[in-house]
């Protein structure tokens, strides 16, 4: 038998314990010795991305995540807050800017001394800007400009009532409108214009400018690493002062937790798209370092009704006022928002508009859950409990299910009778004419024309192939409103011309039943010294527009 | 003479079976084309993976530019036959999620998987091997029983709890490692520890138990009554013979290791070829899903016929006219 076998001897035991301990405290300071500190000289601050946009082209990207990295690569020519208020502080490109008393003429004094980042490093000057207006309006650059390519841009519609873009001198710009248009510099295609270098774009070709992506933000473009990082390095010759933050890294997570958990280790510094839930945990048990905050959302959740006669070859039931309203009063909202994943993002929705929109109505019609009120309606339509409405109510798959369940459970109790049919194409499905009630998500935060045009008026039409539009009972009242109120330069006059219209689509016709938008939940490391009023601005994207005036603490 | 005549006919039967297992690697190779191809082709049609790619908004002619731009509108036959011509030509396509050509993405994340890999494998080796070694050494007292008990728990605990675990603990807690992500080798320890652990257990399981073996030979009790000395003969009669198997199952868990990976990379958030992987396939990617499966299957088989290689010099008293049990 070998003898080795047998139980170790005290000193045995002791060489055995002393010669683990040695290799455990080795690999330990291995281990520990590899790990480098950031240059403390230099000022870098990470982002835990949730999402990586799949386009970030500075005028094709139409993504919310894009916005993120391009807001700071690139500058707009002006900026417009929520309330509609146009102005040119910090970093838009206009100096000042002018409008004709007919409303026709915009003229814009371009900032002297904006450079563009390395390699090109030119003056920007009203040629760029021109040339930027002018790829977003679509059709034109190609042949204007002489370059390779015409890039598609998404918001190409919404400045399509630009005649002319005429470059006066370097420092002046001149846009003419075929129409008046008050809402021209609210609209997407200016508030979120990045505006690109001409010279180098008609030089090198559209392929390689997206590999250099130049613009004149606070942030020059050093890398982009797909499906790791994209990394930003501080541009000294920023014209709305140099950032204080040399370097900016954007990671990219697959998975929330990982990310939380990096933001708690202070290895990242901000995450821009919280989990609901988890921040809602943070909130009631804070994390040392850690911060919360929120910025408003885009869009809001819907049911929207199929307004045509016909369903499924059947009389569609919701091509009637009365059982729209129904619908509407049969619903209790505080309780469908109780079982949203992070119920304190959730605000108040009403009409068409976000509390922070200058044509949020607050006193717009409210439907307050009264059964009594829905059975009345229901009967004066025909329909009672013997004789239901038979509804398929579509909802995304997942998340969104519980909600159209409570939904279903609530207008059950009058005389409704629901089937919930879940898909992860309602678009496509709304579009093919296959759904009768969509609980969905309208992602539009666009002037309120675009908006409500798009849900409820002729647009519909053309959108969703005669979902909305002519079978609303005031559509076309609605629409003739909406293009009045767009040429209505008087601030207080327009927004009551949206807030009628509001009336029209939510009081009359109960168009959709619209529920509550919820906001973009946010933690940051408490080291980040973050403009206190950037949190109520450009929405979605909030403080990370002007991170060039953010601070990292020691 | 004779020596010489030996060594000859056992060189000629090698290289037989080397080039007979070369030979087989080719239908391996194309089931394993086929199997990449047709994975994320039948579950869903080549529409619905137009329309999740292009987005909800996307119009029926956007999506048939889209089927004819990826050739999805030709028949499957037409599809394999393309990517097939495309791989001899070094052209394995352009990624749909991230729009850079698949073989770019691939060789920027490989490396980082590899190294993940290699340190995994040098910690589960050392580990390993010196575990199982004293276990045998000591079996049967306390020092067996410790070693034991952690590779069984290793090998049962699942490997993306113990990653996250690891990340809270070393990582949030202590402060010692990255949680998570990849800005440098400091950033792989604590994954590579993670997939390692269960590896040096499976190592020192399997050490421990042909350890056992070898030492009750009766020449090992030869060396030992000459009188040489104890390291000598655990370290280069004992240690030597019972590696031969630890050593072809080390090679055989390499393709295991590649799997453990895409785990640990996702767990750790580490940009390797398992995230690249599972960001594909979650986004329909099947250009960018298919030619990485294509290239870890390569890994395995090539893996296996390493182990089967390296097994015929490290036993030469296996038959090499039959395919060794590993």
């Amino acid at each position: 038998m070998w003898n080795w076998d047998k139980k170790m001897d005290n000193k045995n035991q002791k060489v055995f314990v002393i010669l683990s301990a040695s290799l455990l405290v080795l690999m330990g300071a291995v281990i520990t010795g590899c790990v480098e500190d950031d240059d403390p000289d230099v000022d870098t601050i990470r982002f835990g991305m949730t999402t990586e946009p799949v386009d970030w082209h500075p005028i094709e990207s139409s993504e919310h995540q894009a916005r993120h990295m391009l807001a700071n690569i690139f500058d707009p020519l002006v900026h417009t807050y929520p309330d509609g208020e146009a102005n040119t502080e910090g970093k838009a490109l206009a100096e000042d800017f002018e409008i004709s008393e007919d409303g026709l003429t915009y003229t814009f004094e371009i900032k002297e001394g904006v450079m563009f980042h390395e390699p090109y490093g030119e003056e920007l000057t009203a040629e760029d800007i021109a040339f930027t207006l002018d790829t977003i309006r679509g059709g034109i650059v190609e042949d204007k400009y002489d370059v390779d390519a015409d890039p598609a841009s998404p918001v190409a519609g919404s400045i399509g009532h630009i005649e002319s873009v005429e470059v006066v001198d370097d420092y002046e710009l001149e846009i003419t409108l075929e129409e008046r248009d008050a809402e021209l510099l609210r609209r997407p295609g200016f508030s979120f214009t990045y505006v690109v270098p001409k010279g180098y774009i008609v030089e090198n070709g559209w392929d390689a400018y997206e590999e250099e992506m130049i613009g004149t933000g606070g942030y020059r473009h050093i890398e982009y690493r797909p499906g790791t990082a994209v990394e930003l390095e501080a541009h000294e010759d920023y014209h709305a002062g140099e950032p204080a933050i040399d370097e900016v890294i954007f990671e990219f997570y697959d998975d929330a937790t990982p990310a939380v958990s990096a933001l708690e280790a202070g290895e990242i510094h901000y995450i821009p798209e919280m989990p609901p839930l988890t921040w809602q945990d943070m909130q009631e048990d804070p994390v040392e370092g850690v911060e919360l905050g929120a910025t408003p959302g885009f869009g809001h959740k819907l049911v929207s009704f199929n307004h045509n006669e016909y369903f499924d070859d059947e009389p569609n039931p919701f091509a009637d006022a009365r059982v729209r309203k129904a619908w509407a009063y049969a619903i209790c909202e505080d309780e469908v928002r109780s079982i949203v994943q992070g119920r304190e993002l959730t605000e108040d929705y009403r009409g068409f508009a976000h509390p922070g929109d200058a044509y949020y109505d607050e006193d717009l019609y409210q439907y307050e859950q009264d059964f009594d009120k829905a059975a009345e309606l229901l009967e004066e339509a025909g329909y009672d409990e013997d004789n239901p409405v038979e509804a398929e109510l579509t909802s995304i798959e997942g998340t969104w299910v519980p909600e159209a369940e409570l939904m279903k459970d609530q207008v059950e109790n009058v005389a409704f009778d629901v089937e919930i049919i879940t898909t992860d194409t309602i678009v496509a499905d709304k579009e093919a004419g296959i759904v009768q009630l969509g609980h969905c998500g309208w992602s539009g935060r666009d002037v309120p024309t675009e908006n409500m045009g798009y849900i409820m008026a002729d647009d519909g039409l053309e959108f969703y192939g005669g979902w909305y539009g002519q079978y609303a009972e005031h559509g076309e009242e609605v629409t003739e409103l909406l293009e009045d109120a767009r040429t209505v330069l008087d601030d207080d006059e327009r927004v009551e011309m949206y807030k009628e219209a509001q009336r029209l689509l939510v009081e009359e016709d109960m168009g959709h039943h619209t529920l509550y938008t919820r906001d973009y939940p946010k933690a940051y490391a408490s080291a980040l010294d973050i403009p206190e009023e950037s949190w109520n601005r450009f929405m979605g994207v909030g403080p990370m527009y002007v991170i060039y005036e953010w601070e990292l603490e020691e | 003479m004779l020596d010489k005549f030996l060594a000859r006919y056992i060189e000629s039967k090698r290289k037989r079976f080397i080039m007979k297992r070369l030979i087989n690697l080719f239908p391996i190779l194309f089931v394993a084309t086929l199997v990449a191809f047709l994975m994320m082709r039948v579950g869903r049609g080549p529409h619905y993976i137009a329309r999740h790619v292009l987005g909800v908004y996307a119009t029926e002619e956007m999506i048939e530019a889209f089927l004819v731009e990826h050739g999805l509108h030709r028949p499957l036959h037409q599809q394999y036959t393309d990517w097939i011509i495309g791989l001899f030509r070094g052209d394995l396509g352009t990624s749909l999620r991230f729009g850079n050509p698949v073989g770019e993405l691939i060789m920027n994340r490989i490396p980082i998987t590899f190294q993940l890999m290699g340190l995994a494998l040098s910690i589960s080796i050392i580990l390993g091997i010196t575990g199982g070694v004293i276990g045998a050494l000591y079996h049967n007292t306390w020092v067996d029983y410790v070693t034991e008990i952690q590779a069984l728990f290793w090998i049962s605990a699942p490997s993306f709890w113990v990653g996250v675990m690891f990340s809270l603990i070393f990582g949030l807690r202590l402060g010692l490692l990255p949680t998570s992500g990849y800005n440098g080798f400091e950033y792989l320890i604590l994954p590579a520890v993670v997939l390692g652990l269960r590896l040096q257990a499976i190592i020192a399981r399997l050490t421990r138990s042909s350890m056992l073996s070898v030492l009750n030979k009766e020449y090992i009790k030869t060396a030992k009554t000459k009188g040489l000395k104890r390291r000598i003969v655990i370290i280069k009669h004992g240690l030597r013979n019972a590696l031969i198997p630890v050593l072809t199952i080390i090679a055989m868990r390499i393709p295991w290791l590649f799997g453990g990976a895409m785990v640990t990379e996702q767990v750790f958030n580490i940009p390797g070829m398992g995230r690249l992987i599972y960001t594909g396939a979650m986004n329909f990617d099947f250009i960018l899903v298919q030619s990485s499966i294509l290239l870890i299957s390569m890994i395995a088989v090539f893996a296996n016929l390493t182990a089967d290689i390296l097994y015929t010099f490290v036993d030469p008293r296996i038959d090499l006219e039959e395919t060794p049990e590993t």
